[in-house]
């Protein structure tokens, strides 16, 4: 018995899926006769419309100001010689194979870790964040691919949405009264289910993931980095989770979405960046990217970047 | 979303609120009962029960109250700190040796600048873990020796005094004898309820519980996790400098002793699992330790009182306190079964 969040490997492997839904035993299909869109639609307990490119004439020309810039940015052998900018209103993907150094460049974007080369440039203004805190007060903040790391296990829902309200707070005269509309607006919008909402560590993933995000538009931000937000989540949320970024980068917001599923970059992105060896090896439209065409430059084959402008 | 979905949905959030209520200080509430419920046995227990034995508890619980809050405040953000009767011991030690004999506004004046000096003393030590990387644990347990040397270093022997009015502040009575009870209910509550409030309401207190749930996490979320370890453990510093004081106002001495610097430390610990905060960090209420610090001071008298000779009794206090954690153990794993 495999139990599995990943399409393709029902495709490839099995013979029989099973598809559970709200705790119920929904669909029994036997893989010979089932097809991608019918196990979809059995998950989400409706039918499916296909996911289509969202329209990006539309997006190109609201795409504002360079939101975040990085010039040249190192960090010793595992990131080098880093350069790119995310613009308002664009949702800029990236790829790379595991390891090529993307997990490090988060890391100096959020302030994480502290470069050794190179700077970050937020609304054309160079900034060194010794901390994560300092990221977070220039509008810079983070989903880490790791919701471990994200998330107060032991705390409410609430509490963990709350999060980075704590900084705005005055510092001895209370909680400011907008805090709980605030959050009771983020769990709408992303409508969390807040049954089990005592303790975040026992809601599901696609929850704590939503919970993770939804912190973030209760405090609001300027530029989000995402590192693949979608792992290890289920079909429904992963949906809820493109048309928010979507929604999100038409408010205004640059978003700079690392994925490892590259179907994604076609659903969500309007440019892509492929790493390989801690560089920028290539620069594709979204659009017009393959799954093909990725691959061959995360795999350091292929034309290198410097051919076309930044 | 359909209307339906909608009410639902805030019918489980209103419902919700209460709960979440009662689920987030049950234990606390738990406690303060069983606390109400000594007392009664108490009162029936001993012959005659009044002011003199509601002050006598009173005051004699202060102590370990302020020990216990400035503990919890510490292990709520993810630490321990083996020190905190060692500020005790230093703070008793100063405020015996200076105060003796002085006038009001010096003794006054004494207070103040402990409460400041042992803040700033263990903010430091905070800072020195933010910055050294080493456990909690290892870097309190070389001060606390440092801090009760120091002790002995500004008061060899036991002796030094302190003004009436300062007695009269922590036990109700200018002797420290009797007196009226609710001044030393008084001193306990009040800064309870201020750290408290701080720890629950103000940014710096959300700050040290996220921090103790999950300090990678908090640091990520943009929250300056090095300031709130720090003031917590200043937060410790100075409740131990209060505790030191309460110490000096009820013998009316100054006791460099070590043993006596540790037993508190113990007991503190003791208070604040008690009190329902986990060790882990980021959970529990500061209010519960309040209640059992008093029922730890409360259990001697009352075995006591019981007949039971107190070789004895001291098993017993330790069998209940692994009793009373194991029933908390064993409600922690019935939720999780059921939810």
């Amino acid at each position: 018995m495999l139990i599995t969040h990943r399409l393709a490997e029902v495709l490839h492997i099995c013979d029989r899926a099973t598809i559970l839904r709200d705790g119920r035993n929904v669909t029994v299909l036997e893989m010979a006769e089932a097809d991608e869109h019918r196990l979809v639609e059995a998950m989400l307990g409706a039918p499916a419309e296909r996911l289509a490119p969202s329209d990006r004439s539309a997006i190109k020309q609201s795409a504002g100001e360079i939101a975040l810039e990085a010039r040249a940015l190192t960090s010793r052998q595992i990131v080098r010689d880093v350069s790119f900018s995310v613009r308002q209103g664009e949702v800029l993907g990236m790829v790379a194979l595991e390891g090529q150094g993307q997990e490090r460049l988060f890391e100096l974007l959020s302030g994480d870790r502290q470069p050794t080369g190179g700077e970050i440039l937020v609304g054309g203004h160079a900034q060194r964040f010794h901390s994560p805190y300092d990221a977070v007060q220039q509008g810079v903040v983070l989903v880490p691919g790791d919701r471990l790391r994200a998330l107060l296990p032991n705390q409410p829902v609430r509490h963990n949405l709350a999060t980075p309200l704590f900084n705005r707070l005055q510092r001895w005269f209370g909680i400011p009264a907008d805090e709980p509309q605030r959050v009771s607006n983020a769990i709408d919008r992303l409508s969390i289910d807040i049954r089990a909402a005592s303790q975040v560590r026992r809601l599901s993933g696609g929850n704590q993931q939503k919970v993770v995000i939804g912190r973030w538009l209760v405090s609001g931000f300027r530029t989000l980095l995402c590192f693949d937000p979608t792992r290890g989540i289920d079909i429904q949320t992963k949906r809820e989770i493109y048309a928010l970024l979507r929604e999100l980068a038409a408010g205004g917001a640059a978003i700079l979405l690392y994925t490892s599923e590259l179907a994604e970059i076609r659903l969500v992105c309007d440019r892509v960046l492929i790493m390989h060896g801690g560089q920028i090896v290539d620069e594709q439209d979204a659009a017009t990217a393959t799954e093909s065409s990725m691959l061959t430059a995360a795999h350091g084959l292929g034309n290198k970047r410097e051919a076309r402008p930044a | 979303m359909t209307t339906a979905v909608l009410r639902e949905r805030t019918g489980v959030r209103r419902r919700a609120a209460w709960q979440r209520g009662l689920a987030y200080n049950g234990w606390a509430i738990g406690v303060w009962l069983l606390l109400v419920a000594l007392i009664l046995w108490y009162a029936n227990l001993i012959p005659k029960f009044g002011a003199f034995q509601m002050s006598s508890i009173g005051k004699n619980s202060l102590p370990l109250i302020y020990l216990a809050i400035g503990q919890a405040v510490i292990v709520i953000g993810g630490g321990i700190d083996l020190s905190l009767g060692a500020l005790l011991l230093l703070t008793n030690t100063i405020a015996a040796r200076f105060m003796d004999g002085q006038p009001l506004v010096i003794v006054i004046l004494v207070a103040l600048a402990t409460i400041a000096l042992m803040a700033l003393l263990n903010g430091l030590v905070g800072y020195i873990i933010n910055r050294s990387g080493v456990p909690d644990i290892v870097v309190t347990l070389a001060t606390s020796y440092i801090w009760s040397g120091l002790a002995l270093w500004v008061l060899p022997s036991p002796g030094g005094g302190t003004a009436p009015e300062m007695r009269w502040l922590f036990t109700g009575s200018t002797s420290g004898i009797g007196g009226n009870y609710f001044v030393p209910i008084l001193m306990g509550l009040i800064p309870a309820i201020l750290v408290y409030y701080i720890s629950r309401r103000t940014r710096l207190g959300l700050s040290i519980y996220a921090l103790g749930s999950n300090s990678v996490a908090a640091r990520l979320a943009g929250l300056d996790v090095e300031r709130a370890k720090l003031a917590s453990y200043a937060i410790g510093g100075a409740m131990a400098a209060l505790a030191g004081l309460a110490t000096v106002a009820i013998t009316g001495t100054g006791d460099p002793r070590f043993t006596v610097g540790a037993n508190a430390t113990l007991n503190s610990i003791a208070a604040v699992v008690l009190g329902g905060v986990a060790l882990t960090g980021g959970s529990g209420s500061v209010l519960g330790v309040v209640a059992t610090s008093v029922i730890l001071i409360m259990l001697n008298p009352i075995l006591t009182a019981m007949g039971i000779l107190a070789n004895n009794a001291q098993v017993i206090q330790g069998v209940l306190i692994a009793g009373v954690m194991m029933v908390g153990g064993i409600a922690t794993v019935l939720r999780e079964r059921a939810s």
